[in-house]
Parts: C-alpha cells; sequence; structure tokens
C-alpha cells in the first residue's frame, strides 16, 4: 500500500494534470509533524515510505507551473495503521475519457469498497463509520477544468455514512448537476470519502472518485420551415450544432416521407467529431435538390450518434417538393 | 460535387436504420434525478461530521523557497538545517524564474547547497542529530538542506536528553 499510493497519485497527475503545469511534488505529512517531499518523477522508481504512524499519513500531490507561481492541490489521500481503508471508483457507460465521463441524463455507479470498520455497542462513530459527501461543481463558461480541491471546500450537495466493512454500490440514474437548462449542464461530481474527525487528525480524505458531466447535443436545421412546398430550387441549408459529446458522429439525414425512426434514409452530411472534448459547430449544405428529384413529400432529420445511441438534436423538418418540370427540348440549329 | 454527395449518401443508406432515440426533456431527467441512492444513507445529525476541508491550501506558503537567481524550488519548512549568514539572499524571497525540481535545482547549485542525509527519527525529534556532523557544515559556507532518501525532509529540533551526573 505505501508504495502503490504514490503510483496512485502519478496515475492522477497523468490522467488530469494539464502539460503546461510541469512540476508536480508528493508531500508527506506524519500526523507526528515530519514533512517529506517524496523523491518521485513519473516513469521513476519509487522510494518506500517511512513507517506510518499510528496517527496517519496525509499524502498531497501538488502540480506547479513552472514559470508562474501557480500551485493545483491535484489529490490527497489520508493512510493510517488503525484508519479506515476505503476505494471509491466510479464506472459510467462511456468507456473513453481521461477521467470518467458520462453525460447528464446518463446513469452512473459509484462503487466504495470499505475496510477497517469496528463494530459493536459504545464505540465512537470514528470506529464504526466513513462519511461519503457528494460535490457538485459547474465548468465556468470556455473551461473545461476545474480544482478539486476548490470543489471540495464547498459544503457538499449530498452525504451519508457508511458503517459496513465490504462493497457499497450506488447507481445513479442521471448527474444531479444543476443548469439554467437543466439538459445543458457541463461540469464534475466528486465524490470523497472522510474518516470522522477524532480530534487528531487536521485532515480525513482517505478516497475519492470524479465523474465528468457533458450536457446533451440539441441542434436546429435553417432553411427549410416544416410544412413548406417548395417547386422552384431546393434552397441551401444551414446546420447549428450544439454541445456534441466527444467522440460522437452527427448527421443530416433525408427521408421519403414523414417516417423516420427505423425507415432507411439518406445521410446528406455527416461531422465527425474525433476528440475528448465538446464541440458546437455551424455546417452548410448545399445539393439537397439532387436528391428530391424525384418530387414528393420528404424529412430532414439531424441526428448524433454517442455511445448512448442515436439522437434526434432538434425536431426533424417534413417539407414537400413539386417535381420538376420536364426541361425544354433544345434544338440546335445550324 | 453534386456525384460525390449522391454517392456517399448511397453507400451510407445501408447503416443508416439506427432507431432515433427521444430526446430528454427537462422534466424527464428531473424525474431521473429524483431517485438518488444517497438519500438511503443515514444523514449525519447537525454538527455531527466536522470534514476538515482544503481550503486555501498552498504547498507554497507551507514550504521554504531556494533561488539562484534564475531558477527556484521550494523544500518543507524546517528542512534547511543550516544557513550561512552569506546567503541569506537564496532563502524565502518571491519565486521568480523557472521551477525546477528538487533534484534538479540541487544539481545546478551544488556550489553553494549541500544536503544532509537524516533518519526519520532525527526528522521527527526523537534522536539527536550528531554534533559532529552539525559541526562540520559550520566550516563550509554552504546552505544545507536535510533529506530523507534524497527527498527534502522537514526536522524537528530533539528535545535534549537530561545528562546524568554522578553522584
Amino acid at each position: 500500500m505505501k508504495t502503490l499510493l504514490p503510483l496512485l497519485l502519478i496515475g492522477v497527475v497523468r490522467a488530469d494534470v494539464q502539460p503546461e503545469l510541469g512540476v508536480t511534488f508528493i508531500r508527506q505529512q506524519q500526523a507526528a509533524g515530519v514533512v517529506w517531499d517524496m523523491p518521485v518523477k513519473p516513469g521513476d522508481g519509487f522510494p518506500s515510505a517511512p513507517d506510518l504512524t499510528r496517527s496517519g499519513t496525509l499524502y498531497q500531490l501538488w502540480s506547479l507551473g513552472t514559470t508562474q507561481a501557480e500551485e493545483s492541490l491535484v489529490d490527497q489521500k489520508l493512510v493510517g495503521s488503525y484508519l479506515p481503508a476505503a476505494e471509491l471508483r466510479i464506472k459510467t457507460l462511456d468507456p473513453q475519457g481521461r477521467v470518467p465521463r458520462t453525460r447528464v441524463d446518463q446513469p452512473f455507479t459509484v462503487e466504495i469498497g470499505i475496510n477497517g470498520l469496528i463494530s459493536g455497542a459504545g464505540l465512537p462513530r470514528a470506529a464504526t463509520s466513513v462519511l461519503l459527501e457528494r460535490h457538485l461543481a459547474s465548468y465556468p463558461s470556455g473551461d473545461a477544468a476545474l480544482e478539486p480541491s476548490q470543489v471540495r471546500a464547498n459544503d457538499p450537495q449530498g452525504c451519508g455514512y457508511i458503517s459496513s466493512n465490504g462493497r457499497t454500490v450506488l447507481r445513479f440514474p442521471a448527474s444531479s448537476l444543476a443548469a439554467p437548462d437543466p439538459t445543458k449542464a457541463f461540469g464534475e461530481e466528486h465524490f470523497v470519502i472522510h474518516t470522522l474527525s477524532d480530534g487528531s487528525l487536521p485532515q480525513t480524505q482517505i478516497a475519492s472518485g470524479i465523474v465528468q458531466v457533458w450536457p446533451i447535443a440539441s441542434g436546429a436545421i435553417h432553411g427549410i420551415c416544416p410544412g413548406e412546398t417548395l417547386s422552384g430550387p431546393i434552397p441551401d441549408i444551414g446546420l447549428e450544432l450544439k454541445d456534441l459529446y466527444p467522440r460522437s458522429e452527427s448527421h443530416l439525414m433525408l427521408f421519403k416521407g414523414t417516417q423516420f425512426n427505423g425507415t432507411p434514409g439518406t445521410i446528406v452530411k455527416s461531422h465527425l467529431l474525433d476528440g475528448e472534448t465538446g464541440e458546437s459547430t455551424r455546417l452548410h449544405i448545399t445539393g439537397l435538390g439532387d436528391l428530391t428529384a424525384t418530387g414528393g413529400t420528404y424529412t430532414l432529420a439531424l441526428v448524433s450518434d454517442t455511445v448512448y445511441g442515436r439522437e434526434l438534436l432538434c425536431d426533424a423538418v417534413t417539407f414537400h417538393v413539386s417535381p420538376a418540370a420536364p426541361e425544354p427540348c433544345l434544338t440546335k440549329h445550324p | 460535387m453534386k456525384t460525390t454527395l449522391i454517392l456517399c449518401a448511397l453507400a451510407c443508406n445501408a447503416f443508416a436504420a439506427l432507431p432515433v432515440l427521444v430526446r430528454v426533456t427537462p422534466k424527464t431527467l428531473a424525474d431521473l434525478q429524483a431517485r438518488d441512492p444517497m438519500i438511503r444513507l443515514v444523514k449525519p445529525e447537525e454538527g455531527e461530521a466536522k470534514v476538515a476541508r482544503p481550503v486555501n491550501e498552498s504547498i507554497i506558503k507551507e514550504s521554504t523557497i531556494l533561488h539562484d537567481g534564475s531558477h527556484w524550488t521550494l523544500v518543507p519548512n524546517d528542512a534547511v538545517m543550516f544557513l550561512p549568514e552569506s546567503l541569506k539572499a537564496r532563502v524565502n524571497v518571491r519565486p521568480v524564474g523557472t521551477l525546477l525540481p528538487w533534484s534538479d535545482f540541487l544539481r545546478k547549485n551544488r556550489t553553494w547547497l549541500v544536503t544532509s542525509e537524516v533518519s526519520f527519527d532525527e526528522a521527527a525529534g526523537n534522536q539527536e542529530i550528531p554534533a559532529e556532523r552539525t559541526a562540520q557544515w559550520a566550516g563550509e559556507e554552504k546552505i544545507v538542506v536535510a533529506v530523507h532518501r534524497q527527498g527534502p525532509i522537514s526536522v524537528r529540533v530533539a528535545k535534549p536528553i537530561p545528562a546524568l551526573t554522578q553522584r
């Protein structure tokens, strides 16, 4: 465990810290008052830590900018020989992402493993229970990163005791992150397990996990109105795609008739988002007249394919096209 | 352009019949959020669960800064065990320049910076640092930083052991 912990902390650095934050420090604080900066570099071997004291040892992972004195407490964990131990893992339906990633309407699971709790009458709460806290934080506009220490410094959205050793699984049907339009919530949920203070420890966090929450994509089709009958040239189409989910592919699809669900359609335009961040964009479509030359009723649907399935980004647009008049026969005069 | 569009459309036709899911509305989302599994957990009573929160923590504020004019690094407070008068300007100034990891900073500044390996008991103040070692520092015009397995470590001053008197 003593050797594993620095490895876990370094793993967090590699996953979360932006490359420009160049120097990392793992600081170990013993309750006895000794502070030690562990001489570690990612990829190097790790020295074994001094023996843990009975009161516990706090490991902190700091990341500092090389040119500006910007500092970030990336993670911290308290371990000790008599303290309860905890592991926390968050599972989502999206296997991709540097940290667990979900969408605001999608379920996720928090799996917690506890050992070292004691049961019996008359024992203090600190010996029989650990405290689980849930913190919610929205991303500031234009940014998709938060300081974990800042998020966890606020009062939690919810909390409760876990009083049994072994595995506890909490299944969340959706994120509780709030926003003026709840479908557009964008931020993080942090789950933190604390030992309860017995009056001697300055820090109590023993395990934590983060899930990144993305908004639901939306869109708009401009250029053709629902129910419109087109008799002349088909106009160009403008598409608006908002909050596209990472690693998604969006399509403008054309269907003959009014049905689009389960009906084979024609992909008019595709937009691939092959990255780890979301995106909003606009697209311009020309040449729709070639696909509607036979005339009749058509439906345009703007959809996005994500790990959660294919979903409409906006209401489908049904329109009518009058059959094109035969082109006049041109006679070539000598 | 038109030919390409038509060919692309025909090629894509085969996989275009996936079911289209209904977009979640705010009302549906609110119903999902109401099924919060944490409501099953026992809640702390008022003032019962006092959790220490990392408010305004700073490793810089809790450290001693060393600098050489163009680079700087940090070590835990109380890790500098010997500071000659002539080198006081290199300690605890506002960090400017490029931050280096401790090992890199030490390598660049060995002319005025040295380390002294201490045991964990010496760092904790349970055991005194031998006097001959501290006497040696005074002879060198160098800053001495306590390290444990090459990592800087704070050193608490050991309580003096009461001298035994012979009757």
